[in-house]
């Protein structure tokens, strides 16, 4: 069964990582721009880091098989240095017009802050400048009303909720989410946020329209295989096949589509991909062996 | 140094490779870029290449390849698409008041595929020369396509570079494993520097047991050191590698027809 991990940072994950992913059946991979734990000071950090998410990072996944797509945007903890995130505002377009950039995010709240919610309008504004979906981060703390009061802000910027992916949400939120027709996105977590076992539950209560899983594996205890491990743990529970593909595949095809920026035909091919002629140079491999990664098609 | 003249013929060369509708969107981009006042707009303009024009790669016919040829020495031996010929079409538009500062910069923040174009389209700028230190810091990107774009088939190294520069164009090819054969002026670029620096990699390889890529004595070919020449001596070849070694201790040429076949 192949898998989309459609929020994952992989800025922060070794190859290793990326080896396991693929063995996995993990064809593609969106990386959202994010805040890197460290707070960054000035604006060219986050020139480079965009800069990275397009480049280097891209071409790191390409050596494992793997298709990396990002999202671009402000992240809402670094929202609060105004000074900074007005630059970061202006630095923005350049980065959302480029090629695999397949939507706004992540984007929201994070103390529910005046100058979250200032950051997160005039992004939305830019989902719509640009035509592009919106992935939209929801609060750890205060989840519930964060989490609604992010769908409220959406509609009040009459963005449709088909062009909206509400992430990290639970059992509390998920409900609210679905009926009002955004995409509800669960990070699948060891310890924290969603666990698998609760995942299936879910998947059993509200089936799989709109419903996606990912791993939003990044630099802290997190998981880069949640969405394959997730999906074999609905399959052992009686999740149909059907359900499954759809959570873990194509409902993320569907969603991120939208941007006219992640296709499948991206990935799709039949044939034996050898790492030293696929994006090759030794760089990353140093001096490693190259590994015949055997690509099957997505024989439906 | 390329001359507006010579843009103009490389343009109407490589206009019927666009639809009616592709050939609208460049002409109108262009025509803002071409102005001081619109040109920050480059940046956006060259991301959005990628939404409105077919990444095909382009198919010439033969008078067509002498002509590209002529302007762009090496253009055949590198596949182009239609993206990569709007965005260079962007980049000669670009007013050459403002074009350095403008190029330079977004340099800093393309993607893979608009880096690729941007160093290929670089040896086609009115002022080409002065973008030698971004070509050399090119050189040390190890993403394998960006990095091709600047070796292979591209008359920028050959015409601006200086020999050490060069050098390490080669030198970086075999560290990332990549045949050279597709270098621009290839064999007009053979020095002493480079075959010493070379032989140098052949023992460190030997010592250590691995082998070196035989395109390495195309560019050592001619200047062969005795210490080397005694490690060839005692060394145990096979096939086309003892054929290279033969020819070389025997000090008879290899012509540049022999190495272009062996690389197919």
């Amino acid at each position: 069964m192949n898998f989309i991990d459609p929020h994952i940072h992989m800025v922060s994950r070794t190859t290793d990582d990326y080896e396991n992913m693929r063995a996995a059946g993990i064809v593609a991979v969106i990386e959202p721009a994010f805040w890197l734990g460290q707070p960054r000071t000035n604006v060219g950090s986050f020139k480079d880091y965009y800069s990275t998410l397009v480049g280097w990072e891209r071409f790191r996944a390409s050596q494992f098989g793997i298709k990396h797509y990002c999202t671009m945007g402000l992240n809402s903890k670094e929202a609060n240095n105004e000074a900074l995130a007005d630059q970061v505002i202006e630095l923005l377009p350049q980065f959302i017009a480029k090629e695999g950039v397949v939507a706004i995010g992540e984007i929201g709240y994070d103390d529910q802050t005046e100058l979250e919610d200032k950051y997160f309008r005039i992004q939305l504004e830019l989902a719509k400048e640009y035509d592009l979906p919106v992935l939209v981060h929801t609060p750890h703390r205060d989840k519930k009303q964060g989490t609604l009061r992010s769908m409220d802000v959406v509609e009040e910027h009459g963005i449709p909720p088909h062009l909206v992916l509400i992430d990290h949400n639970n059992e509390e939120t998920a409900k609210a989410v679905l009926d009002r027709g955004f995409w509800a996105g669960f990070t699948i977590y060891p310890k924290t946020k969603m666990g698998k076992k609760r995942m299936v539950e879910v998947a059993k209560q509200y089936g799989s329209t709109k419903v996606i899983v990912d791993s939003s594996a990044d630099w802290g205890v997190s998981d880069a295989l949640s969405v394959p491990k997730t999906a074999a743990l609905m399959l052992e529970r009686g999740v149909s096949k059907e359900d499954v593909h759809k959570i873990c595949y194509q409902n993320a095809l569907s969603f991120y589509g939208q941007s006219g920026q992640f296709n499948e035909s991206d990935w799709v091919q039949d044939n034996n991909v050898n790492q030293a002629d696929l994006l090759e140079g030794n760089s990353v491999l140093r001096g490693q062996n190259p590994k015949e990664i055997s690509f099957k098609g997505m024989a439906k | 140094m390329i001359s507006r003249k010579e843009q103009v013929q490389f343009i109407s060369t490589i206009q019927s490779q666009f639809s009616s509708k592709e050939f609208e969107w460049i002409a109108v981009k262009i025509n803002q870029t071409a102005l001081v006042e619109n040109s920050k707009k480059f940046n956006i303009f060259f991301s959005l290449v990628s939404r409105f024009i077919s990444d095909k790669v382009c198919e010439w016919n033969s008078d067509q390849k002498e002509a590209l040829e002529n302007i762009y020495p090496g253009f055949t031996l590198s596949n182009w698409n239609k993206q990569e010929l709007a965005r260079v079409q962007l980049m000669m538009s670009l007013p050459i008041s403002v074009n350095k500062s403008i190029i330079l910069s977004f340099f800093e923040t393309a993607e893979i595929k608009e880096q690729v174009a941007l160093y290929k389209g670089l040896y086609l700028l009115e002022n080409a020369q002065e973008f030698t230190h971004q070509y050399t810091e090119g050189i040390r990107t190890n993403i394998a396509d960006v990095f091709d774009a600047i070796a292979f088939g591209n008359p920028f190294a050959k015409a601006y570079l200086s020999e050490a520069e060069w050098n390490q164009l080669i030198l970086k090819c075999f560290f990332m494993d990549r045949n050279i054969s597709k270098v621009q002026g290839l064999d007009d670029g053979k020095n002493k520097d480079l075959a010493t620096m070379l032989q140098e990699f052949v023992k460190e390889r030997w010592a250590a047991g691995r082998q070196i890529p035989i395109e390495a004595w195309r560019m050592i070919e001619g200047y062969l050191r005795e210490d080397v020449k005694e490690l060839i001596l005692k060394r145990t070849s096979t096939g086309v590698e003892k054929e290279i070694l033969d020819t070389l201790i025997a000090n008879k040429p290899l012509s540049p027809n022999y190495w272009n076949n062996n690389d197919k």
